[in-house]
């Protein structure tokens, strides 16, 4: 199996990553590219692998490498597309005591710098080795990388049980959430996709979004609807739930901030209906943000759910006068 | 004294009062000249006044007493027998020249009736039950004895009950329980069987049974319920006595189920012979050894009394009556014992031992058989094996054994005697599981589990009774175990505190000197480990994984000229570690130093430049001092001439081409340089002829060089492993405090610190400046930030806090990010920190890793 940005076989995944790096720096030299380009392999069988390879390679200016610690910095997005449940983490870090030291201080000049990295999503998110797809990304500081899909499949077929309340994350703040179009608002995607912007308003952080998302069958509220404590507004009429993670990072500090929604939907859905889809907006403002960073820095927020990544929108929060 | 021959005395008739003396006056007065001693004489030929007693009692019936205790006769006595006044002989008229012949008889002595008593204590028997518990062994040894020491005895068993139930009801219960008795020695197995019926023994007394006979046959507990052991333990049984085997204790199964328990181990050689008619007597409640309504063991007894054949009492008993016992119960007293109600049993018992010093029945109190400590409290490590008694697998579950304490004015413990135990918890970490406890059925769990209270007793004739206490896993947790014979528990108790013991081993570079490690394991007796070092190992200069030469590198690249410096790595720090690892010895941690660390095993080690401009006007210095065209790139700290990984050349390639133009060409090793020494970590690379030729053909002229390096990750100063949790790295080239330091730093990792996971039971969230990155790789602790600064750091705050919380000196746990040198670490684990690290249980450090 082939295709992925770094032309790989699956196989290659385990061992022989850099056989394309020629190509790959190539392709960097004459795009200049600066960045982090991701792959990984489509399938992976569980039970004969012990990792769950993500490889790379991370782009920057001879003048940002020695500003970004890309151990500190790395961040792994991996979205369970049938669940939406996120996983985020450190991509590179070890527990490891750091000699105190200062990278110079010089014209390094434009040139780029590029280093290879691997990731395994086993140890670095505890990801399971049983069936499941993924949606992996990778982001680093304003870098967010592309995104690459993962089908693990187990030997022995698991029957997924999933249900909605299971699925959902816990959000105690989500009935403070406001799920309706702002004057400000993104317009409603055409495409499906998330749509955010990011301001900073007098009373602080504002996050509007719009999305149009692909409703998997466990997202569409059934018969027992009244039973399940969604934790959202308007619940008699509720028809979907959809799980939206916003995830914020810094420029000086990687954090992960992960902010977690349930976006309700009131219009019928077609239970049959493959392309069925959800949409909406989203405003997250005031209490819902307290995690929000408020360090002066700039921050850069992206939303996650299911397949669907939005595009990165930065934040800057001020000093203090 | 002569008295006329027997036929001519006279029978004497009973009258109220009458004692000899009175009678022998009465004679006197009519000219009959004896005394009282003449008509004892007389009668029964001793004039003993414990013989006289005796045969007043016996033979006319007496049973009042005067204050000295000795019978008074009364008119509506039942004699057994009769008393003879002798007529003092005289003879008249004898003269001095004739000879006279007199014959004379003389009466014979008596022999002593009472010879010797044995006796069955109470708890043989079960309330308002009349089944012989195994326990009668010793009681039955006695009785063999007694008899062997007087042949000529004949036995009488003696049955009793307490007060509970009606005077009728236990009459009968104490025929029965004496007939059980008298049963049991004599091997009549119907008997039982007619009382297992009559008194509805049920599976109990066949378990006690199974459980005396023992070995296949044991059923398990003792506790009258049926069950898949006590099934198969009759089965075995039955299988082995040619029953029929369907695990259910029928009569059949029964008969031979006692025959085999009374002619066991229990048998004494007694027949019928060896006892008096009647074998065995029943004297009801009616003479207790203590005065109580209520229920008691020591009431509930049979005695055994051992007569002379030819003198044995006359007993005004009778069987299932209760009429001639009250008849000896007027007046109540005197008594030789206050509590016997019955004056014919009371003259009997007055010189049996066992009766008339019940109380003699000492008091009973208890003492640890094991474990036994000398030193309290017990330093106890939960986490590894012990040798000590009573210890499992990991020494927290102590299991304890309580016996009768041995002092000659206690009495040992009997069969029902109860141990009441406490357990008193301190909980001081929160840690839940394994949760600490008092565990045995029934135990009482109290003010949150920190305390437990709960009994156990004696039971199947056995000497000692244990019981199980959990200390959990929590380090500096206390437990206090006390025991005693009442609900008090004062007769002994027992105080342990939780320790971890976490072994580690050495290893030092060659030629390199261990510091003093005081400091840390003073730190890390402040939670409760143990730290202890049990094995020195010595890395040989220059031994190295194979393919590679380049471990040990040269000084010079650290300004340490004419030395072999030690790195260990992600790629080689497997090999060193298996040069010591020592299958025989339990494995805690291993603390491998070494000179520097740096990791060589990633992809991001092999580092790519594109692009990087060089013109006419950038210059660089070369080695030799000398100036040219090039550029220098900080890497970092990690490159050096040699990739630490393998020892292969770490310039791997370099190229450059004309800006804007078409020339190219490759950059020959001699024009790239790998600094070390201070400039560690830069690499240089000038420009070849070619390419000087180009950017000096005109001005602003530019060529873009692109090169490949292979450079390692670090340095660091410590790692706790990640995958194995065993191996710490740790860079010895450090002030004694910063090795220190770094080492508990690592190990408190290993202990998952900073609450990367919490132990059962604890709240991650009371870790209030825990932090993550924020300057520092992995979780870490920031103890002693101000509460506004933290948040600042942590980007809660409008005003930033320099972005991360590296180099903060009022951070001073040793679990902050940062131990290096100028470090303003304590050496101590802070407040914050301590709770989680001690409720740790690190039982997983000893397994053995290969």
């Amino acid at each position: 199996m082939t295709q992925g940005p770094l032309n790989l076989d699956d196989a290659d995944f385990w061992g022989n990553f850099k056989k394309t790096k020629a190509d790959v720096l190539a392709w960097i030299s004459s795009h200049d590219f600066r960045g982090v380009l991701i792959d990984a392999p489509q399938h992976i069988v569980a039970d004969s692998q012990e990792t769950i390879p993500v490889v790379g390679y991370f782009a920057r200016s001879l003048r940002d490498d020695l500003v970004i610690d890309q151990v500190k910095s790395m961040l792994v997005v991996a979205v369970d597309l049938d669940s939406f449940q996120v996983r985020i983490g450190a991509a590179l870090v070890r527990d490891k005591t750091p000699a105190p030291a200062a990278k110079p201080r010089y014209d390094a000049g434009e040139g780029l710098t590029v280093n290879a990295f691997e990731i395994d999503l086993r140890t670095t998110l505890d990801l399971p080795l049983q069936s499941a797809r993924y949606r992996v990304t990778v982001l680093l500081r304003e870098f967010v990388s592309n995104s690459v899909r993962i089908n693990i499949r187990a030997a022995t077929p698991q029957i997924s049980t999933h249900s909605l309340a299971s699925l959902l994350p816990t959000t105690a703040s989500n009935q403070q959430a406001n799920f309706h179009q702002h004057a400000d608002s993104p317009a409603l995607p055409t495409q499906d996709a998330i749509h955010i912007n990011a301001s900073l308003t007098a009373s602080g952080p504002l996050l509007l979004g719009s999305y149009r998302i692909p409703v998997p069958v466990e997202f569409i509220v059934g018969e027992l609807k009244s039973r399940v404590p969604l934790n959202v507004p308007n619940h008699a009429n509720l028809r979907t739930v959809i799980p939206i993670s916003i995830i914020v990072t810094g420029h000086d500090v990687a954090g992960p901030w992960v902010i977690s929604i349930n976006a309700p939907s009131y219009e019928a859905i077609d239970r049959s209906d493959p392309q069925a889809r959800a949409q909406g907006y989203f405003t997250l403002s005031g209490e819902l943000l307290n995690d929000f960073p408020q360090a002066a820095s700039s921050y850069y927020v992206t939303a996650f759910s299911g397949g669907i990544v939005s595009a990165t929108q930065s934040l800057t929060i001020p000093s203090a006068p | 004294m002569v008295f006329d021959l027997r036929k001519n005395a006279k029978k004497y008739k009973s009258s109220d009062g009458d004692t000899l003396e009175r009678i022998a006056q009465r004679e006197r007065d009519a000219g009959n000249d004896i005394t009282w001693e003449d008509i004892a004489k007389f009668n029964w030929g001793s004039a003993d006044k414990a013989i006289v007693n005796e045969y007043l009692r016996d033979a006319l019936g007496a049973r009042l007493r005067d204050a000295d205790k000795n019978f008074l006769i009364s008119a509506d006595d039942e004699p057994s027998g009769e008393l003879l006044i002798p007529i003092r002989y005289k003879k008249a008229n004898i003269e001095t020249n004739k000879k006279y012949v007199f014959h004379v008889t003389k009466q014979p002595a008596p022999p002593q009736q009472f010879l010797e008593c044995a006796s069955i204590p109470g708890v043989t028997f079960e309330f308002d039950k009349s089944f012989v518990r195994p326990s009668v062994v010793d009681h039955l040894a006695a009785l063999q004895a007694a008899l062997k020491k007087h042949p000529a005895a004949k036995v009488l068993v003696f049955g009793h009950t307490d007060k509970v139930g009606s005077e009728t009801y236990n009459k009968a219960l104490s025929e029965r329980r004496a007939n059980s008795v008298y049963a049991f020695i004599t091997n009549d197995v119907n008997t039982w069987e007619q009382l297992y019926t009559a008194e509805n023994w049920g599976i109990k007394s066949v378990q006690e049974v199974l459980a005396d006979l023992g070995g296949p046959y044991h059923p398990g507990l003792v506790d009258g319920k049926s069950g898949p052991k006590t099934e198969a333990a009759i089965k075995n049984f039955q299988k082995d006595n040619g029953l029929v085997v369907d695990g259910v204790a029928g009569p059949n199964t029964r008969k031979k189920l006692f025959m085999a328990y009374m002619s066991g181990k229990h048998d004494i050689k007694l027949t019928a012979d060896d006892f008096l008619d009647p074998k065995h007597i029943g004297c009801g409640e009616f003479n207790p050894v203590i005065q109580t309504e209520e229920a008691n063991e020591a009431n509930r007894r049979v005695m055994f009394y051992l007569f002379d054949a030819k003198r044995p009492p006359s007993f005004p008993c009778k069987e299932g009556d209760v009429c001639p016992c009250k008849k000896q119960m007027t007046p109540p007293k005197p008594r030789y014992v206050d509590t016997f109600a019955c004056s014919f049993y009371d003259s009997v018992a007055k010189d049996c031992g066992c009766e008339i010093k019940p109380a003699a029945v000492k008091q009973f109190a208890v003492a640890f058989i094991s474990p036994q400590h000398k030193v309290t409290p017990v330093k106890q490590y939960i986490n590894l094996k012990s040798a000590d008694a009573g210890r499992d697998a990991l020494g927290h579950v102590i299991e304890f054994t309580v016996g009768a304490k041995t002092d000659p004015s206690l009495r040992p413990a009997r069969d029902g005697d109860t141990v009441f135990i406490e357990v008193l918890f301190d909980r001081s970490t929160g840690r839940n599981d394994p949760k600490p406890k008092l565990d045995i059925p029934g135990a009482q769990e109290l003010d949150g589990g920190k305390l437990y209270t709960g009994s156990v007793k004696f039971a199947g004739g056995a000497s000692n009774v244990t019981f199980t206490v959990d200390l959990g896993l929590a380090g500096s947790e206390k437990c206090e175990v006390k025991i005693g014979s009442t609900a008090k528990c004062e007769d002994a108790k027992v105080n342990f505190e939780n320790w971890r013991k976490v072994f580690f081993q050495l290893s030092l570079p060659q030629s390199a000197t261990a510091p003093s490690f005081t400091r840390m394991t003073n730190a890390l007796g402040e939670i409760f480990v143990e730290y202890e070092k049990y094995k020195d190992h010595v890395f040989e200069t220059d031994k190295g994984p194979s393919g590679s030469s380049i471990s040990w590198f040269p000084g010079e690249w650290l300004d340490e000229p004419g030395k072999k410096l030690l790195n260990l790595g992600d790629y080689n720090k497997d090999f060193f570690h298996k040069q010591f690892v020592d299958d025989k010895t339990p494995l805690g941690v291993h603390i491998a130093a070494c000179h520097t660390q740096y990791d060589a095993n990633s992809a991001a080690c092999e580092r790519d430049f594109l692009n990087v401009e060089a013109s006419a006007t950038s210059t660089v210095v070369w080695s030799d001092g000398s100036t040219a065209n090039g550029v220098d790139i900080f890497v970092g700290d990690g490159l050096f001439p040699l990739f630490l990984k393998d020892g292969t050349d770490a310039r791997k390639s370099a190229s450059w081409s004309e800006k804007g133009g078409t020339g190219k060409g490759t950059i020959g090793n001699s024009d790239i340089l790998i600094r070390t020494g201070a400039l560690l970590g830069w690499l240089t690379i000038r420009l070849p002829a070619a390419a000087k030729l180009v950017v000096d053909s005109a001005a602003g002229k530019h060529v873009l060089i692109n090169a490949t390096v292979m450079s390692a990750q670090g340095p660091f100063l410590g790692e706790s492993d990640g995958k194995s949790k065993w191996l710490q790295l740790v860079v010895i080239k450090q002030t004694a405090n910063v090795v220190n330091d770094v080492s508990a730093h690592e190990l408190g990792h290993t202990f998952n610190q900073v609450v990367s996971t919490v132990a059962p039971g604890m709240d991650s969230k009371k870790h209030t400046r825990k932090y993550t990155a924020n300057g520092h790789q992995g979780p870490h602790c920031a103890f002693g930030m101000s509460e506004d600064n933290f948040a600042k750091g942590a980007g809660k705050k409008a005003t930033p806090y320099e972005g991360n919380f590296a180099g903060k000196p009022e951070c001073t746990c040793i679990m902050y990010g940062e131990n290096g040198s100028g470090s303003t670490c304590t050496g101590t684990f802070c407040d914050l920190c301590k709770p989680f690290l001690k409720s740790e249980g690190l039982t997983t450090l000893h397994e053995k890793k290969s």
